[in-house]
């Protein structure tokens, strides 16, 4: 649908406008909030969380973490005569296909609405989100499991969907149903990612139960999940017609071109703010008035100096420092002094018959960018909770042009590069002013004409000393250029410190 | 950030937040309600924000499961079929053929076009505001284009039959 890109865009254009009672309720919901703190959480509206059952009984399972690479096989015997059957495409792709007995099928107009019930959840974690998510109750918005009950239609019959990039797979029995255990490759790594599945057949109210298994939780505990997992009827129907079915999961469909959001990875001069060491230029900050309000106001700003070491003692006293990350400690020995890192040159597998892979694998050298950055109020009222922020950007610079230093394009056949430190961290991970409610990166106050220093510092890897600016806008992630044509207010505001 | 932040964040946010709550709900009441409820919960939840440059996304996702929630508590997850003819005539009569097509798309892939499209978030960051692998974000947008066009096709040769 290439030719259609332009006028997906345009949709933005044809959605209807926000009616004016929205947007006076939202002015009244913030001014509520914000104006009126003894009433914050007064619940003043009903809150719909669902409380999780915790009763649940850890129950031992059958079938083993480690999964094994099976041949086409069907496991028999289920109601209606619809099983799952697996097949292996290529050397990481696996085929999760329905079948039915015709005899058996008839898909029905209708099918029961039903709500996920979970009788185990692990130690530490909650179920919400109307049971479709269960995770850690200290870090709700990531990892965990999330489910989905997914309706089988007429066209399950024979439906199949390829998965790519799979370690192992297996048919499973849990609870009494017939179902698929997928791990996809790199499943061994700690993360949030979502690198395991579970497929589970409920044909009794026409459902199939898809699990998303995150890293932070055990294969086990999944499966102990999945074993506890009802699909109950609500007393409701839905239609199957237009509903989103198995059929739509499984479906292959080719990849969809990339690209109508591509970053912007290039920026002409003109385009820019481009300050040198030591040069003063103005940008907006995001601050508050006397009066508490918040606005938008603009702010002096100029690097006053940058130094280059190789040791966190550059930063002072770097073993109490409570502003340094612990990646930070790691990636220097018990002196402070830097240790090289390791980047991965990575060729992108298609996930059938290769999977990623490292073809180039280097030590580089780790440098300490150490920054001051000085911030000036030339208003004549004070400022308050003024929110600052500078990214390090890799740049390579030619004529007027300014694109992002692309690491991987330097090597033949790499696609992306990977490197466990925090040199591939470019926003602000180290700054020693700290205001705001959260401690974080606000200024408390600025007087009028005064000026307010903060410390900033960069791991960076050794070769991209001669490519770096700070981007000291606030509005970067010194991977691409923040710009107003992107939905950024403003443009980067580029500060050469090689 | 504080409360006074995230009240800027949502009165700068307000425009994507209906735009993600009118492609899910469709109703402009619904929307209100579950933006209302959203932005309860924004300030209620605000001190477990673990970085602010993840705010907006954070507070997208807020909105999305407020839909969720509001959806099946008042059990109206119903696709357009299923909303009286009536009804559809008089919300969508001013509607472009385009925005026709996002709405007859199911729940699941409206959602996607709209963060993908509208709101210019990336494949990664749907991914992690609607808790699904990334892949599941890109079959969806490629079924959604590709149901989409198939409607505008439609729509034209019915067009073009009664010219």
């Amino acid at each position: 649908m290439r030719a259609k890109n332009g006028e997906m865009q345009e949709l933005r254009d044809q959605f209807p406008a926000m009616p004016e009672e929205i947007r006076q309720m939202v002015a009244r919901e913030v001014e509520r909030h914000t104006g009126q703190p003894e009433r914050m959480g007064a619940g003043t509206r009903k809150r719909t969380g669902k409380k999780a059952g915790r009763g649940g009984r850890r129950t031992a399972i059958l079938v083993a973490a480690a999964v094994a690479l099976l041949g086409t096989t069907v496991i028999a015997g289920v109601r209606l005569g619809i099983t799952f059957s697996t097949s292996q495409v290529g050397e990481y792709g696996v085929e999760i296909s329905q079948k039915a007995d015709e005899a058996d099928w008839e898909a029905p107009v209708e099918v029961p609405k039903v709500e996920i019930q979970a009788s185990y959840i692990p130690q530490g974690m909650v179920s919400y989100d109307d049971g479709l998510k269960i995770g850690w109750e200290n870090s709700l918005w990531q990892g965990g499991i999330s489910m989905n009950a997914v309706i089988m239609d007429e066209e399950n019959k024979g439906s199949s969907m390829l998965l790519t990039s799979v370690a192992g797979s297996q048919e499973i029995e849990v609870g009494g149903r017939q179902g698929v255990f997928v791990e996809l490759a790199g499943a061994q790594e700690e993360g949030s990612a979502f690198n395991r599945r579970i497929y589970l057949l409920y044909p009794e109210v026409w459902h199939v139960l898809e699990m998303y298994i995150a890293g932070d939780v055990t294969t086990e505990e999944a499966l102990a999940v999945a074993e506890g997992i009802s699909l109950v009827p609500t007393g409701e129907t839905v239609s199957m017609e237009g509903a989103y079915t198995w059929s739509d999961v499984a479906n292959p469909e080719t990849e969809i071109e990339t690209g109508v959001y591509a970053p912007k990875v290039t920026a002409s001069r003109d385009e820019l703010t481009v300050l040198k060491q030591g040069e003063s230029g103005t940008i907006t900050a995001s601050a508050q008035n006397t009066e508490g309000e918040y606005i938008h106001a603009p702010l002096e700003v100029r690097v006053s100096s940058v130094q280059v070491g190789d040791n966190l003692s550059l930063l002072g006293d770097w073993e109490n420092d409570p502003c340094l990350e612990d990646d930070w400690r790691e990636a220097a020995d018990e002196t402070g002094a830097l240790l090289p890192d390791e980047i991965s040159y990575i060729k992108s597998g298609d996930g059938i018959d290769t999977l990623d892979q490292v073809i180039k694998t280097i030590q580089m050298n780790q440098k300490l960018v150490y920054a001051a950055v000085e911030y000036t109020n030339s208003r004549e009222k004070e400022l308050k909770n003024v929110l600052f922020g500078s990214c390090i950007m890799s740049l390579l610079e030619e004529g007027d042009t300014f694109t992002v230093f692309n690491r991987a394009a330097s090597e033949s056949g790499c696609d992306w590069t990977e490197q466990p430190g925090p040199a591939h961290m470019k926003e602000m991970d180290y700054y020693d002013v700290r205001g705001g409610d959260r401690g974080n990166n606000y200024i408390s106050s600025i007087q009028p004409g005064e000026t307010v220093t903060v410390h900033m510092a960069w791991i960076v890897n050794e070769d991209e000393l001669d490519k770096l600016y700070l981007d000291v806008s606030g509005l970067g992630n010194g991977r691409e250029f923040p710009s107003p044509e992107r939905g950024t207010p403003w443009p980067a505001c580029l500060v050469d410190i090689r | 950030m504080d409360k006074e932040q995230l009240g800027s964040l949502i009165i700068e946010s307000q425009e994507t937040m209906y735009r993600v709550a009118k492609t899910l709900l469709r109703d402009d009441g619904d929307c209100q309600d579950a933006m209302q409820e959203a932005i309860v919960k924004a300030f209620a939840k605000v001190d477990t924000l673990r970085s602010d440059r993840l705010a907006r996304t954070w507070l997208i996702r807020i909105v999305i499961n407020e839909c969720y929630t509001l959806l099946r508590r008042k059990q109206k997850l119903v696709y357009l079929e299923d909303y009286p003819r009536e009804e559809q005539a008089q919300e969508r009569r001013d509607y472009s053929e385009l925005y026709e097509a996002l709405e007859r798309l199911p729940g699941p892939a409206r959602i996607c076009v709209t963060l993908y499209y509208l709101e210019g978030y990336s494949v990664k960051e749907i991914g992690a505001m609607l808790e699904i692998p990334e892949s599941t974000v890109k079959n969806r947008l490629a079924r959604a284009r590709a149901r989409m066009r198939s409607q505008l096709e439609e729509t034209k040769t019915v067009r073009d039959q009664m010219r």
